[in-house]
């Protein structure tokens, strides 16, 4: 099976501390992994390398084989490597319809169009539609992104995710702060996820990470500390004491 | 079918609210300037320098509108832009070329060149910083201006322009009507392209990226560039505002660069609201007319109205009008639906 992302002893140092310390993993196309660990092990830092918000301090980064480490942010974004966030980062002003819109532009890097018209843009404006629809927002298009209740800001946040064609999609904690059937219903969008995505969970929720992750990474004080099946990790006693005395269960 | 028609306009309908920044309310300003330009020449044919003065001032609001309310530059020097304008077409008339719209184009096109150069210094620090930055350029440039004397004729200005009848048929003459229809025609025709871009691609990608900038480089957005790019045809609309100043006044004098211009746009576009066109041109208006009411029952005290005004505006509106004017509505509406609920 091919690769979709892998890194090469990626490390990032802030002074003295290690965040990041020299990770190397890979992630098969297609495969549903969860990230998980306790807080401070350095999951949000490693996103934040990945998608390249922050520079590495050293080590690579391929997607699909192709080394991205030296690539800018929007250049990642644009080659498939897309993320979502654990707390609200969107476009306040802006409506579903239009930051979907965006996010379609912007993944064919076709923003930067001073004299088309939004309007004339029939193709993208059903895609985007279709997109809302994927997730249950199409009824509230037309709303201010601020003036919308939380559970369907988190589902928005996933569609901008969607719309921008990722190849590995990195989610992290997207249910974050939602009610139970609000989280039922992002699980379900993300389980129905065609097998050209691959996704990497990060999440607190371990109901959630047993209940969709094929594979789960463990990481604690910047390193993997364990890889394997989520039978494996639930069984492996370093990540029971990682955890502080074993509040792990299996299958929920 | 009739029904399938209804369904339809009411779909197409709530697209059009999908869209925040909707075409038609951008058609709306266009015939509003035309009819509110055509009726001030027709009520008050002797106020033609003022409605002109109103038309430049209101270019450069939107030039402003551009460059804050879209991409989210705050900037205390927009007169750099406005000021280079105004003598690049003010020297080519000197020079001998006095052929009116090459002249306007040279001189956006030189403050638009200069503006893509300054935007690099914008691009990293937040709104401080630009403030900080924007204001000693625009210093500099004012302070450069009155030493190169020579060039500029320094604090006594360019004088004795004289500019060809625009096409070769309209000259510019003592009623300052050729004046008028001059800069109204080009204010329409920058506000249909204001109109365009802000209901473009590149239009959204402003507004997203002023809304919450990380967000819009994940989605694969090149940030640096759109800002680039929104940051130079702001300076070049803000260009070609001074070089209409410097032809229909036929003189420029060192105040176009001055720090009360770039200070005065700013107060006008936040008093009629940014980001949404309507703002720039309301706000210029408004600062005008308050001016020459003001000046002419109290000569001394306009600039305390002007601070006045200042502070009502970000206490009671920091939408500006159109942000006001949109909430009243907003509320009408609620008012007008809670009524028909019962009912239905």
């Amino acid at each position: 099976m091919s690769t979709a992302l892998a890194t090469e002893a990626l490390a990032r140092r802030f002074g003295g501390l290690v965040a990041v310390d020299e990770v190397t993993l890979r992630l098969r196309a297609g495969e549903r992994a969860a990230l998980i660990g306790p807080n401070g092990a350095g999951k949000t830092t490693l996103v934040n390398l990945l998608t390249g918000t922050i520079a590495p301090s050293s080590g690579r980064i391929f997607l699909e084989g192709r080394d991205v480490t030296a690539l800018p942010a929007h250049r990642r974004a644009r080659a498939g490597l897309v993320r979502t966030f654990q707390i609200r980062q969107l476009f306040d002003p802006l409506t579903p319809l239009e930051a979907v819109m965006l996010a379609l532009l912007a993944a064919r890097g076709r923003s930067l169009a001073p004299f088309r018209r939004l309007r004339r843009e029939e193709a993208l404006l059903e895609e985007a539609r279709a997109v809302l629809r994927s997730v249950g927002l199409e009824g509230l298009r037309g709303e201010p992104t601020r003036t919308l209740p939380y559970g369907a800001q988190r589902l928005l946040e996933l569609a901008l995710a969607l719309a921008g064609r990722p190849k590995v999609l990195l989610l992290d904690e997207p249910a974050a702060g939602v009610l139970r059937e609000e989280s039922r219903e992002i699980l379900q969008t993300i389980a129905r996820l065609p097998r050209s995505v691959t996704v990497l969970l990060i999440e607190h929720d371990m109901d959630l990470v047993f209940r969709f992750a094929e594979r789960i990474l463990v990481m604690v004080q910047g390193r993997i500390l364990a890889d394997g099946s989520p039978r494996e990790v639930a069984g492996d006693p370093r990540v029971r004491a990682a955890y502080l005395g074993g509040s792990i269960d299996v299958g929920g | 079918m009739a029904d399938e028609r209804t369904a339809e306009i009411a779909v197409s309908g709530a697209e059009d609210r999908a869209f925040g920044l909707a075409e038609p309310a951008g058609i709306g300003l266009l015939w509003a300037i035309a009819l509110g330009a055509l009726g001030t020449a027709w009520f008050f044919p002797l106020h033609l320098a003022l409605a002109a003065d109103i038309l430049i001032l209101a270019l450069f609001a939107l030039s402003l509108d551009l460059v804050l309310g879209f991409a989210g530059i705050v900037s205390l020097g927009h007169a750099a832009f406005f000021g280079t304008g105004a003598y690049v077409a003010g020297l080519l008339a000197l020079a001998g070329w006095r052929e009116p719209l090459s002249g306007l184009l040279a001189a956006g096109v030189v403050a638009g060149l200069l503006g893509l150069v300054a935007s690099f210094l914008l691009l990293r620090g937040r709104d401080l910083s630009r403030l900080m930055v924007t204001l000693g350029l625009g210093m500099m440039l004012h302070e450069a201006a009155n030493k190169a004397a020579w060039l500029t004729g320094g604090a006594d200005g360019l004088q004795g322009i004289r500019i060809d009848p625009i096409a070769g048929l309209f000259a510019f003459d003592l009623f300052g009507r050729t004046a008028f229809f001059y800069s109204l025609s080009v204010t329409l025709l920058a506000v249909a392209l204001l109109v365009r871009l802000a209901t473009s691609p590149f239009g959204l990608a402003l507004r997203a990226i002023r809304a919450n900038a990380l967000r819009a480089r994940l989605l694969g957005i090149d940030v640096e560039r759109h800002l680039v790019i929104a940051h130079g045809l702001g300076a070049g609309l803000a260009g070609i505002a001074g070089g209409l100043l410097a032809q229909t006044t036929q003189f420029v004098s060192l105040d176009v660069l001055a720090f009360q211009r770039s200070a005065e746009v700013l107060l006008v576009l936040l008093l009629g609201g940014a980001g949404n066109l309507w703002g720039a041109v309301v706000g210029a208006v408004v600062f005008k007319l308050a001016h020459e009411t003001l000046a002419s029952i109290t000569v001394h005290y306009w600039t305390f109205w002007l601070g006045a005004m200042l502070v009502v505006l970000v206490l009671f509106a920091s939408d500006g009008m159109t942000g006001l004017a949109r909430q009243l509505a907003h509320r009408m509406r609620r008012r007008a639906g809670a009524r028909r609920a019962p009912g239905s």
